[in-house]
């Protein structure tokens, strides 16, 4: 694809609105494998008798959990990129800038969650090594019943021209 | 686990360092853990090819880790309210990254005792992997129920 191309896909995404809604709760073994993963062995996350015994009553996942939005596909994933993909986002050669997140709520076991995407904004900056374009995402994470979990402002970066990397 | 309560922050105060050993296998159960399959985070010629020496940690995975780092300090991780951060230089494996912060402030908002502080990620080599980054706890103050 053209630098103009490229561009002007970006731009035309802006306002754009994606939902995608978990087919089933979230889950004890998706919780315990994120804390995993991540290497937190807090037990609010591990331990039901010890999360049972404190103010949350229960198991609740690490604060950024359900700010990952692939979990909620369901159906054929793409090799790469799997929620971008679905939401139409360019992914070739995109790079993460950095998040901006807000927590209301953990998210607990039993919670049902969708997360909504807004693309909020598209604009060209000059880099160090050439010209990049900066996609900005807003993405809210509610439960079935509607209750605000977590919003996270994300900003993605293409390389306009030249080879590399941003 | 002792929850951090208000009275016990100074501004100024820095909190106990996070360290973290970033090895593919930690890349690769981060990706299966948020089913994130994008072969950048675990496959070198994928990496290559696309200008980096070797496969690149998620941005978000260092978010975390920055959660991690507050959480392990507060106690609770239902007080962490905001957090933002700026990937600035990739996370390779092999790397091993030291998460620090500092308190910046004490506030109250309302009924809500807030603390803010700024936080940082280092690698090996002194850089900046992540940095522009802050957070905002809320913490329980005496007279308030914990």
């Amino acid at each position: 694809m053209t630098d103009d191309g490229l561009l002007s896909r970006l731009k035309a995404l802006v306002g754009k609105e994606f939902t995608f809604t978990a087919p089933e709760e979230v889950g004890f073994a998706s919780i315990r494998q994120f804390a995993m993963a991540i290497g937190d062995m807090n037990p609010l996350y591990l331990d039901h008798a010890l999360a049972g015994a404190s103010p949350h009553g229960g198991i609740v996942a690490p604060p950024t959990f359900i700010c990952e939005t692939n979990q909620y596909l369901s159906g054929m994933v793409d090799d790469e990129h799997g929620s971008l993909n679905a939401a139409s986002i360019p992914t070739d050669g995109v790079i993460r800038m950095g998040n901006d997140y807000q927590f209301f709520r953990l998210v607990r076991p039993s919670d049902v969650v969708t997360a909504q995407w807004r693309v909020a904004d598209c604009f060209e900056r000059e880099g160090k090594s050439g010209r990049l374009a900066f996609l900005v995402m807003e993405k809210t994470f509610r439960t079935q019943s509607g209750e605000l979990l977590a919003t996270s402002r994300e900003t993605y970066a293409y390389r306009l021209s030249g080879g590399g990397r941003p | 686990m002792t929850a951090l309560r208000f009275e016990d922050v100074r501004e100024g105060m820095e909190l106990p360092p996070l360290a973290k050993r970033v090895s593919l296998v930690r890349m690769m159960m981060y990706g299966a853990a948020t089913w994130d399959y994008v072969p950048l985070h675990y496959d070198a010629a994928y990496a290559q090819k696309r200008g980096f020496p070797a496969p690149v940690a998620d941005g978000q995975m260092l978010g975390a880790y920055l959660c991690q780092l507050l959480t392990d300090w507060s106690g609770d991780p239902g007080s962490v309210r905001a957090l933002s951060f700026r990937n600035q230089t990739p996370v390779f494996p092999g790397d091993t990254l030291v998460c620090k912060g500092r308190v910046t402030r004490r506030r109250t908002s309302g009924e809500d005792s807030l603390v803010d502080c700024d936080l940082w990620i280092e690698n090996q080599r002194g850089e900046q992997v992540v940095g522009h980054a802050s957070a905002t706890l809320s913490l329980p103050a005496r007279g308030s129920r914990v």
